[in-house]
């Protein structure tokens, strides 16, 4: 039987189609709506997606955090199936992961799965998607979502707005510590991360800072292992879900329904 | 070179104490022996939902005189900040030098501090009260101690006194901060 998530030709399609479809849309998507399901990295737990999608027939549309892809055996297969279920509906939404990007493929499983399948001839094209995803969503004027973090260097909603499009690395300073930041408790301002150079650890005076020059109420992010699948930092105000199998822990699915949160546990 | 009369690791001359088990170097066979209860210095405590009481400067800018830890307490409390271990982040540590004058730092069970980090070295550092001052020694480790200042980490050459709010990287992977 034919696996047609792994067929080339539909792959292809696939992600130009997409590309178009995620170039059309601002760098911060603002979306309102009373219930939401939110999905943190699940690097190839096409199960767990595909959980998150099952809500889409309770009336809720979907966002992932990124970090569809690497790490996990099936991370082609997750990443052709949310790209599909995007394609269908208008009601799911995906931000951008850290591994969305050059810098990861390589090394942590995803450009290996293409050479499996013979598909690696698209590699470029599956970057060029990944650099014209959105990096943040305003969620109902309240609610960021953002795949890593805030930025060291005075960022506003506005900052994310203008991120430039197409930056596959990305280059742009802002943008990858977006995608890279880290929040933690005792610590106070930015402190370099031990993830990567240009990425830094965020303390809570500056997360109030921000949510308060931007009006925000919360930031929801993923990026980081959480072995109980949602975990809150900063007093609940800033929430990680982590959806992936391959860590090991448990995984989360945030459901946001008319304000209230509610938090899905798989184990 | 002096041998611990406890445990029988070599210690280097300089050392006061053993890096290993932290009795003094000159104690006799019966010199109070090590409590056979695991030590006090493990004791981990949940997550705290708020702040340190650290200084409150920007950890990006440099870090102003902060005061020392009491040592009268004999109990230092850590953070660990950053862990290749997702459930140590976040949590502290007190560490008791009630019992021993020097809490071994490493990737090795027999350290007193055991860190599951492979870029920390077996015997990576010690932590002394010395004088009345903790003070942080690199063992000579592979991949350095670091502390945090001027927004930079500075690589700890010899020994190095402690003080509250201090940031300190282990190997490439840990990241710990001295809270009271």
């Amino acid at each position: 039987m034919i696996d047609y998530l792994l067929v080339p030709d539909y792959i292809g399609d696939l992600v130009v189609t997409l590309k178009e479809s995620f170039s059309k849309e601002p760098s911060l998507l603002e979306i309102k709506n009373d219930k939401v399901a939110i999905v943190g990295d699940t690097h190839g737990a096409i199960n767990i997606s595909g959980l998150a999608f099952s809500k889409l027939q309770e009336g809720y549309c979907v966002i992932m955090l990124g970090d569809l892809i690497d790490r996990g055996p099936e991370s082609l297969r997750n990443l052709v199936f949310s790209m599909e279920m995007k394609f269908l509906t208008e009601r799911v939404f995906m931000i951008r992961g850290n591994h969305e990007s050059s810098l990861t493929p390589p090394y942590y499983g995803f450009l290996d799965e293409l050479k499996e399948n013979g598909i690696d001839y698209l590699y470029d094209e599956f970057l060029d998607m990944f650099a014209s995803i959105p990096y943040g969503i305003l969620l109902n004027d309240m609610i960021l979502c953002l795949h890593g973090g805030i930025a060291s260097k005075g960022l506003t909603l506005d900052n994310i707005r203008k991120l430039p499009k197409g930056d596959i690395v990305p280059d742009d300073k802002t943008a990858f510590e977006i995608l890279w930041n880290d929040p933690r408790e005792f610590i106070e301002g930015f402190l370099p991360s031990t993830r990567a150079e240009g990425a830094y650890f965020f303390g809570n005076d500056v997360f109030e800072k921000f949510l308060e020059n931007n009006k925000l109420s919360y930031l929801i992010r993923g990026h980081e292992v959480k072995m109980v699948g949602i975990a809150d930092n900063f007093n609940g105000k800033l929430i990680t879900v982590f959806s992936s199998e391959y860590h090991g822990g448990k995984k989360g699915i945030l459901l946001i329904d008319h304000g209230k949160f509610v938090k899905i546990i798989q184990d | 070179m002096w041998i611990c009369n406890k445990c029988g690791t070599e210690n280097d001359d300089s050392y006061d104490y053993c890096v290993v088990c932290g009795v003094e170097k000159n104690a006799t066979p019966s010199a109070p022996p090590v409590t056979q209860e695991p030590p006090k210095v493990q004791k981990e405590n949940v997550e705290a939902s708020t702040q340190g009481p650290i200084n409150n400067s920007s950890a990006q800018q440099q870090a102003p005189v902060t005061p020392s830890p009491s040592a009268s307490s004999k109990i230092l409390k850590i953070a660990i900040i950053q862990s290749p271990s997702p459930e140590l982040v976040g949590r502290t540590l007190d560490l008791d030098f009630t019992i021993f004058k020097t809490i071994s730092i490493g990737r090795n069970p027999e350290n007193l501090l055991q860190m599951p980090d492979g870029s920390i070295s077996r015997r990576h550092a010690l932590i002394e009260l010395k004088d009345d001052k903790y003070i942080i020694r690199d063992l000579q480790s592979t991949n350095g101690t670091y502390i945090f200042e001027s927004g930079y980490f500075t690589k700890i050459e010899g020994e190095r006194n402690i003080n509250i709010g201090d940031v300190i990287k282990l190997g490439e992977g840990t990241v710990i901060r001295v809270i009271q």
